[in-house]
């Protein structure tokens, strides 16, 4: 009895010690090892304003209309993209959430126009395959009516988390 | 009883570290494990493509013959027949020239919806347009449909015809109509 007692104190200590500092040291692997790269940048091609309202593009960089907007072609619209590498190999399937932001602006000298309704695919959570995972995203742009001609830049960020 | 204490130090000192690492932990996970980036994100309004008429097209005046004739406006505004129909050098007619304007180097489709006679009354004459971006350009013959802004944004194009003139064509003044539309490719 005491001596079973002896050898169950003499193992719990040493797992604890074990147990403790091993999540520490993946974090700390894991800050140096996530890189999160845009690759692509989002584009709503030409357009003609008129009476206003939206241009939305998706996740495979296809462009959509609303309102009084007339499309140009060709199209030169593009979804973003955004690649995500992980060089640790106990990384290398872990799952992430994708965080995208509610609004962005796009501007042009005083003029501006906003961006919503972002989509990314994959949607809401990510999984890295072999430590590499690229996303792809779109996302909606208000006209309004009589929109100032321009070219229009702006950027948005993208945030991933892992689980 | 000494067994005892050093259990209980050591199940203490453990759930303390266990304590303090799981705090470190917690902490560290927003710090380490998020991981942003910025995209760029662009979009370009464009000018509304406009067209403008410049100048009607005209024939001017001519006295028909006893045999057909034609009598042709070319692109560039001068005016030329064949057969005997005589022009009068008083009113010599002119090409016509639209306007458009719009974005920068951007290409447009023009469309023709032209009259196939003009009319005056109960007589007409047969008319045939056609049209070009470049003014002097008197051999054309087709219809220009596919047109470029160009870095200066605007274009014209010039329309010409040939009228086709009956022996003996009723005088009076006939009209028709080339209805012109632009649009973005």
């Amino acid at each position: 009895m005491s001596s079973h007692q002896g050898l169950y104190l003499e193992k719990r200590p040493s797992f604890g010690r074990f147990a403790v500092w091993l999540p520490l040291l993946l974090l700390a692997g894991a800050a140096q090892a996530q890189t999160v790269t845009p690759t692509q940048s989002l584009s709503f091609g030409r357009f003609i304003a008129s009476g206003g309202g939206t241009v939305s593009v998706d996740v495979n960089g296809a462009r959509n209309r609303g309102g009084s907007v007339i499309l140009l072609q060709p199209s030169a619209a593009s979804s973003a993209t955004v690649h995500i590498t992980d060089a640790d190999p106990s990384n290398a399937s872990k799952s992430f959430f994708i965080t995208l932001p509610d609004t962005a602006t796009l501007s042009n000298g005083s003029s501006t126009m906003s961006l919503s309704n972002f989509v990314s695919s994959p949607d809401g959570i990510g999984t890295l395959i072999a430590g590499s995972k690229s996303l792809a995203i779109g996302a909606t742009l208000s006209i309004a009516p009589q929109q100032a001609p321009g070219n229009y830049a702006g950027s948005f960020q993208v945030t991933i988390n892992y689980q | 009883m000494s067994n005892k204490s050093f259990r209980t130090q050591s199940a203490l000192k453990l759930a303390l570290r266990s304590a303090l690492a799981l705090g470190a932990v917690a902490v560290s996970v927003p710090t380490f494990a998020a991981n942003s980036a910025t995209v760029n994100a662009s979009a370009t309004v464009v000018l509304p493509i406009a067209l403008a008429k410049a100048t009607d097209l005209a024939f001017g005046k001519f006295a028909p013959d006893t045999a057909t004739s034609t009598v042709t406006v070319f692109t560039d505004g001068s005016r030329s027949k064949t057969g005997s129909a005589f022009l009068l050098a008083s009113a010599p007619g002119a090409a016509s020239r639209l306007n458009v304007t719009g974005e920068v180097s951007t290409a447009y489709t023009v469309t023709y919806t032209p009259s196939a006679t003009v009319i005056s009354g109960g007589n007409n004459m047969n008319i045939t347009f056609f049209s070009t971006n470049a003014p002097d350009n008197t051999t054309a013959t087709g219809m220009f449909t596919a047109g470029n802004l160009g870095l200066g944004s605007a274009e014209s194009i010039y329309i010409g015809a040939t009228l086709a003139v009956g022996a003996n064509q009723a005088p009076g003044t006939y009209a028709g109509t080339i209805a012109v539309s632009v649009d973005y490719d």
